[in-house]
């Protein structure tokens, strides 16, 4: 592990183990250059005035560790000074028309993660604005029942739905102990305790590679 | 852990020896070196030796598919020089292949902006600072309400839209 010379960018990081440093993401690209193989690195959602700040200096240490292209999954981020770097848009921005797709690659953003493939092929340009699924996982919150018929990618992201019950906000890798919010999965009612959470209850399967998560 | 193909082809040049290693990806490198070498008696022998030697991939990334040898007359190569030539064409090879990768591009945004297909934004689109809501307001959103983080959303309201119904009994 380096020394954490950017301890408060790394939080910014989506989903990152902490700690994670930039000189680890560093050690990773250049392993992974060697094989022709691109990193991606997701920063966090809902970033606050005083971390726009830490935002910027962290993309220019990520750029400078050689990271191929940052995901970006909010728009406040395009108004800083950012290096040359390739940007995609996360599916946090939410892609679900064409509209929105060719709105995102005039922007600058040259990725996008979609639902509707080919409206929204029909919509950009293919020299400009790359497109790309996912297979797996696409859906956050959604529940799997045992014997419903759904396949991959049906799942519920449950490290996003831990981090929720033990009190850690979705998406930032940041402790909101403070804040009491209830959560709920509409249409039935709130879930005020974990005691209201059903043991047992199947969260996440993939049938591809056979497992199951349960609460 | 995941290693690349290679081909090897062990030649003949005036006074000595070239070795070219291509990869999977189309990336090449020669190393020559001058020796002289001697002539074999055992043919098969030799070469296959000479297979042998140039196979040794050990901890590089790479991994030898094929090996040809085009000698004219079979030869023996020491093994300490068959050793340094393979060495330098591996790394003549991975310089070849970082010399080879080119950073992404950035793309450029269209000017003058274009508008957002919404012109309202609610609590959902996260906007959570103020370059948020200058880059909103910049493509034309007239109504853009604060991100669900900013607490200005007092009642319930959706944690999220999922297309499946969501069932729990």
């Amino acid at each position: 592990m380096g020394p954490p010379q950017c301890t408060s960018a790394d939080r910014l990081l989506a989903h990152a183990p902490t700690p994670t440093t930039v000189q680890d993401i560093a050690r990773l690209v250049a392993h992974m250059h060697r094989f022709n193989s691109r990193i991606f690195v997701t920063l966090s959602t809902t970033l606050r005035d005083d971390q726009l700040e830490a935002a910027r200096q962290l993309s220019w240490q990520l750029y400078d560790a050689g990271v191929d292209a940052l995901i970006i999954p909010a728009m406040g981020l395009l108004k800083l000074d950012l290096p040359p770097i390739q940007l995609h848009a996360s599916t946090q921005i939410d892609i679900c028309t064409p509209e929105k797709a060719r709105f995102l690659q005039d922007v600058g953003l040259r990725q996008n993660a979609l639902q509707q493939i080919q409206a929204v092929r029909q919509a950009t340009n293919p020299q400009r604005c790359t497109l790309e699924f996912f297979i797996h996982g696409a859906l956050c919150v959604s529940y799997s029942r045992p014997k419903a018929d759904m396949l991959n990618g049906d799942g519920l992201c449950y490290s996003d739905l831990q981090k929720e019950l033990v009190g850690m906000a979705i998406n930032r890798a940041e402790a909101v102990n403070t804040l009491k919010r209830r959560w709920r999965v509409f249409p039935k009612d709130a879930i005020n305790s974990l005691k209201d959470l059903r043991k047992g209850l199947e969260l996440n399967r993939n049938r591809d590679m056979n497992w199951v998560r349960m609460l | 852990m995941r290693r690349i193909d290679l081909w090897a082809t062990l030649g003949e040049t005036h006074g000595g020896i070239a070795l070219t290693l291509t990869d999977e990806d189309g990336h090449s490198a020669t190393t020559r070196s001058a020796l002289t070498s001697t002539l074999a008696k055992d043919a098969a022998g030799a070469t296959e030796a000479l297979r042998e030697g140039v196979s040794r991939m050990g901890p590089t990334i790479f991994e030898i598919l094929d090996v040809q040898v085009n000698f004219s007359k079979a030869r023996l190569v020491p093994a300490s020089a068959l050793n340094a030539l393979r060495r330098e064409a591996v790394q003549a090879l991975e310089a070849d292949r970082a010399l080879a990768f080119i950073r992404l591009k950035r793309a450029e945004p269209v000017t003058p902006p274009v508008p957002h297909p919404d012109d309202t934004l609610s609590f959902l689109a996260n906007v959570f600072n103020s370059q948020a809501h200058a880059f909103y307001a910049r493509h034309g959103v007239k109504v853009i309400a604060p991100a669900y983080e900013s607490v200005q959303e007092l009642g319930e309201v959706n944690l999220m839209i999922t297309k499946h119904y969501a069932h729990f009994s």
